[in-house]
């Protein structure tokens, strides 16, 4: 089946506000989600914007409320008040996660999903192992052998592969989506995505 | 009349592949679009984005090239192959006859559109008065009046004040819209504004900033 790449962090504001839509976007074209979690930590600084530090209040009002807010009743995902207490922790286990069901040949649409909207909408800890199990019962899937085999060489491979990936395609941040070659930054480009497995844009 | 603001520079291309749009929802929604040209130089560096200059190959490869194809395709605006020759002058000129049409009570939509459209389809040179006085004419303004009342301290005076404004209020870049206060930065929050004029979004809460 052909695919859609999906490139993001389990704890991206963006992914999660484009998480639904998305995935009604692949089921409806009849494509594979395959999911690149990757690290932004290493993917931001990479692409040339500006580091988050550095960035005006106006900047942060605009793009880290405001868009956010309207985003969120757009796409009929709601947000909690404030900014998520454990927002800069190391996502390293939560998006090893799920790159540990890919190995074990999971579906992890539903894992990504809870990951993202817990996180934004009810404050959860996605550094945390004990909420990373009940997410995942939460969804119907075992959490030990996905959370034993998180932080393994061979999971870490692939996650520190899809940052690499991320970085060379110039990836900016989360999330991105790749259509046959055709990279969408952003979830409000969704509707380009949704577009362009219709009808490709034509080439540049 | 309601009115939506208009911030933008009359050689920015994203201005143009949404100048027909925004016109028409204006049109639509029975609002005024109220012209307000700024000074570009001024504006981006103080929104704390890198400079032009200071993006990468790739930044620009997909904001300035992929993005532009398809908003072109997406937004039915043809542009030219390759980045238009004069797109580097000085743009006070071109900025400021908009302005002098809009002090001199004139409909500036169709002179807008004009100068944008004709920069990223034709090639054409905005900083030059002779082809700024045939876009006029194309689009039925006398182009004197407009020209000598561009250099004027008066109309360099509102195009300073346009520019301030936008600081002030974090504008980013061009194009950018205000509906009742609330800011739409980019031709892509078009949809959003029109969602807007029928439905206004809930307010925000204080911004979310990072932990210092």
């Amino acid at each position: 089946m052909p695919e859609i790449e999906y490139f993001y962090s389990a704890h991206s504001a963006y992914a999660y506000l484009g998480s639904a839509r998305f995935m009604a976007i692949a089921k409806a074209a009849g494509r594979t989600i395959t999911h690149r979690p990757n690290d932004l930590r290493r993917v931001v600084p990479a692409s040339g914007s500006t580091p988050f530090s550095e960035r005006s209040k106006g900047h942060y009002a605009y793009f880290f409320r405001r868009e956010i807010d309207r985003w969120a009743e757009e796409r009929n995902a709601p947000v909690m008040v404030g900014r998520p207490t454990h927002h800069d922790k190391d996502m390293t286990l939560c998006n090893g996660m799920l790159i540990a069901g890919l190995v074990q040949d999971k579906y992890i649409n539903q894992l990504t999903h809870v990951m993202l909207e817990s996180h934004w909408r009810d404050d959860s800890d996605l550094a945390d192992r004990d909420t990373l199990v009940a997410l995942a019962r939460q969804v119907e899937m075992d959490p030990e052998p996905l959370l034993d085999a998180a932080l393994s060489e061979e999971v870490q491979a692939i996650y520190e592969a899809n940052t690499v990936e991320a970085i060379k395609r110039s990836v900016f941040s989360s999330p991105a989506y790749f259509v046959d070659g055709d990279m969408f930054y952003g979830q409000d480009r969704l509707e380009m995505v949704e577009r362009a497995l219709r009808q490709p844009y034509a080439p540049s | 009349m309601s009115e939506i603001e208009y911030f933008y520079s009359a050689h920015s291309i994203f201005a143009y592949l949404g100048s027909a749009r925004i016109q028409e929802i204006a049109k639509a929604s029975g609002r005024n679009l109220v012209h307000r040209p700024i000074d570009l130089n001024q504006i981006v560096p103080a929104g704390g984005a890198a400079s032009f200059k200071e993006r990468t190959p790739k930044q620009r490869a997909y904001f300035f090239r992929r993005e532009i194809d398809r908003w072109s395709e997406e937004r039915n605006a043809p542009v030219m192959v390759g980045y238009p020759t004069h797109h580097y002058k000085d743009t006070a000129l071109c900025n400021r006859m908009v302005i002098a049409g809009v002090v001199q009570g004139h409909n500036v939509d169709q002179l807008s559109h004009a100068m944008l459209q004709t920069h990223w389809l034709e090639d054409t040179d905005l900083a030059d008065p002779d082809t700024l006085a045939r876009l006029a004419e194309s689009v039925d303004l006398a182009p004197r009046p407009l020209l000598d009342a561009a250099m004027s301290d008066e109309i360099q005076a509102i195009y300073q004040a346009n520019t301030d404004e936008a600081i002030k209020r974090s504008v980013f870049g061009s194009p950018t819209y205000f509906v009742d206060g609330d800011m739409f930065y980019g031709q892509d929050r078009l949809e959003m504004v029109e969602r807007s004029l029928r439905q206004p979004y809930k307010p925000s809460g204080a911004p979310n900033m990072p932990p210092a």
